[in-house]
């Protein structure tokens, strides 16, 4: 599992942008309907209706004359349902009927095909329902009819309400642009903290991976959530797989530790015999029988064991030019050309018998697999807070495949299955690596010319 | 030689106690630390064999108890615990020696017989057994008359066999006492550092000084 380094690769995410995309197309819709459709429609409502009405007192004039025009604006105006506004005037601007307060003089504007846009006031004495704009001007939509003897009517209507609605759908437009901002904002924020968490538990199973440490376990901040759930639902078949792994290497473990005491019977039973040829073979397979065993011990006992205990300074260059030393005269007797490099490393704070263990098992290996005239780099370099240690050999080398497995106990290639060894050194070194809080890996051997193996290590000073 | 084990472990003390027997010593054993203190303080003892973990009495304390009465038996420490802490502290509360579990009875039987014999510490400069001499200041070493030329860890390891003439020095004392670490080896390299040692100092001449024991280590002699 790798952490999702990329948050837009996040699912989170992608429905976080397309339900934002949902919300924001609604809202412009919305506003777009509420705010200019609506107005120009209830506009264009409000002009029909004082159109019908104007007709209808342009035929009763026609028929009727005058009379009967303002008996039909006082009829109009004195209904309390009545909602129109009128202004009925003679030639000589007399007033004749209607319930506004005057004639409309400034503020006229021309909207359209004889629209106009008015600022009426109610006469005081109106009966109609609208009390509160009585005597205060108000906006409203007008249409004006002359008749033949220059009398002339004024018909409005308040468009106060239609304004009011707009203002209102505005500001609900304007609320939910807010909403939507602050939702896309914290759903935004809802994906990155899953997606960070997510990520957190990426990064500690990756972890496990590649350290191979079971004990550590996935970080619980709370357990209210879902993700807390599975976080601890993980750990726990963490545990699970952990106590089994522990229960088959105590097993091993046992099995070993038990068979050591009759393996060390049957070797006193073979040194009484009688001096055989096969006495010093059969002595020789319990001896590796025995090391193997104390091989096995000896690794879970550096995988069990804490890290501080046993530690202190030590000078690591020393330690490997120690373990070199140790092994020049089998690199003598093979003429290897063996080039040793070292940065100075002192202060080391480690366990000096483990460290030279690991370093000798390596040069151990390599010294095996170089053939006669080969040639082996030793390199100890100190990067960073961590030391690099690496033995790069031209030996046969191992193909790419097999080297995540050459760690594992018991492991040996196919092809090195005929030298001696017990595959188990390489796992000692791991463990004590992992002790030394570092990481061990498999290359192809930079030595130009040449298919061998490069190990390397790397070592954090406690 | 009289042995005092001390050891909680019954598997583990039948183990030695029968292997030191069968080696021609006498064994007194206490499975826990107070039984173990009385033995040591009533009776004399060759060498005492003491485990680090005991019950009702620490390994450490039982040590520094008889180490304060004036008893200076030599002592080897057996633990279970890989840990040069562990070691340190043992030393350092007057062990003599200090071995790991899991051993081999061999290495065990080898350390003991060294140390029982450690008493008559060498103020000398030169050691000398049969025709080899080995001078510790000018770093020299001759065979009969003739000058052998040793590199420094040769020299090491030949001054550690004659410190200890006719006894078996297993693979890990000398790893711990030459090279001064406590490891395993994975192959023979110990064995390639004797065969040169031998090309130098038997090699040519009438007789070979360095024995190998087999399944246990090597062994200087006279003749």
């Amino acid at each position: 599992m790798r952490a999702i380094t990329a948050y837009t690769k996040s699912s989170s995410f992608v429905v976080s942008f397309f339900f934002i995309f949902l919300l924001m197309l609604g809202v412009g819709f919305n506003s777009y309907t509420l705010s200019v459709a609506n107005d120009d429609l209830l506009i264009r409502e409000t002009q029909a209706a004082i159109q019908s009405d104007l007709g209808g007192f342009r035929s009763l004039y026609n028929s009727s004359g005058r009379k009967a025009v303002q008996q039909a604006v006082d009829e109009r105006v004195s209904s309390y349902a009545n909602d129109f506004l009128y202004y009925f005037k003679d030639q000589q601007d007399q007033y004749i009927a209607g319930n506004l307060a005057q004639w409309p003089k400034d503020n006229i504007a021309l909207v359209k095909n004889g629209v106009l846009d008015i600022q009426a006031t109610l006469a005081q004495n109106s009966p109609q329902k609208r009390h509160k704009s009585k005597g205060t001007e108000e906006r409203a939509i007008a249409m004006i009819i002359e008749f033949n003897n220059g009398d002339s009517l004024l018909v409005a209507r308040s468009v106060q309400d239609i304004d009011f609605a707009v203002t209102i759908a505005q500001t609900s437009s304007w609320v939910m642009i807010v909403i939507v901002f602050v939702l896309a904002i914290s759903s935004l924020g809802v994906a990155y903290y899953v997606v960070s968490r997510i990520n957190k538990i990426a990064e500690t199973a990756d972890a496990i991976i590649t350290t191979g440490n079971l004990s550590d376990r996935l970080y619980v901040e709370s357990d209210w959530d879902d993700l807390s759930k599975l976080t601890l639902v993980l750990n726990q078949l963490l545990d699970q797989i952990e106590m089994s792994v522990r229960a088959i290497t105590a097993v091993s473990d046992n099995i070993a530790h038990d068979l050591r005491t009759p393996l060390t019977r049957l070797k006193g039973h073979i040194e009484e015999l009688d001096n055989s040829n096969d006495k010093g073979r059969l002595l020789n397979e319990c001896d590796n029988i025995l090391a193997i065993f104390n091989s096995l011990l000896r690794i879970s006992d550096i995988e069990s064991s804490t890290k501080i205990s046993g530690f202190s300074p030590v000078r690591l260059d020393e330690i490997v030019e120690d373990a070199v030393d140790l092994y020049s005269p089998l690199v003598e007797a093979k003429n290897i050309t063996l080039h040793y490099e070292a940065d100075s490393i002192a202060d080391f704070i480690g366990d000096r018998d483990l460290l030279f263990q690991s370093f000798a098992n390596v040069l151990d290996n390599a010294i095996k697999f170089t053939p006669d005239n080969g040639k082996i780099d030793v390199k100890l370099k100190q990067q960073d807070r961590q030391v690099v240690f690496s033995v790069d050999d031209s030996g046969a080398g191992v193909s790419a495949a097999s080297f995540s497995k050459l760690t594992q106990r018991f492991y040996r290639e196919e092809k090195s299955r005929s030298t001696s060894g017990n595959g188990l050194g390489l796992a000692l070194v791991n463990a004590i690596v992992s002790l030394h809080n570092g990481r061990i890996w498999f290359e192809p051997s930079r030595i130009s010319n040449s298919a061998g193996l490069r190990c390397a290590f790397t070592l954090v000073s406690a | 030689m009289k042995i005092l084990l001390i050891e909680d472990e019954p598997t583990v003390a039948r183990f030695i106690q029968k292997g030191l027997i069968e080696s021609g010593h006498s064994v007194e054993y206490a499975d826990n630390g107070k039984h173990g203190l009385s033995h040591a303080l009533t009776a004399q003892f060759d060498v005492i064999i003491l485990d680090r973990m005991l019950p009702q009495m620490d390994g450490i304390e039982v040590l520094s108890s008889y180490r304060s009465e004036g008893i200076l038996t030599p002592t080897l420490i057996l633990s279970a615990k890989n840990k040069v802490d562990d070691k340190v502290k043992g030393l350092r509360a007057g062990a003599d020696d200090y071995l790991t579990k899991p051993f081999a009875f061999e290495e065990l039987l080898a350390r003991i017989e060294i140390l029982a014999s450690r008493n008559v510490p060498t103020a000398n400069t030169k050691l000398t057994l049969g025709e080899l001499e080995l001078d510790l200041i000018n770093r020299t070493v001759t065979r009969g008359k003739e000058v052998i030329d040793l590199q420094s860890k040769e020299f090491k390891l030949l001054e550690y066999l004659m410190l200890n003439p006719g006894k078996i020095i297993t693979r890990a004392m000398l790893l711990e006492k030459v090279w001064e670490y406590n490891f395993d080896p994975q192959t023979n390299v110990i064995d390639v550092h004797i065969s040169r040692l031998r090309n130098k100092i038997d090699k040519g001449f009438s007789y070979p000084m360095i024995e190998t024991i087999r399944g246990a280590g090597y062994m200087i002699n006279k003749r």
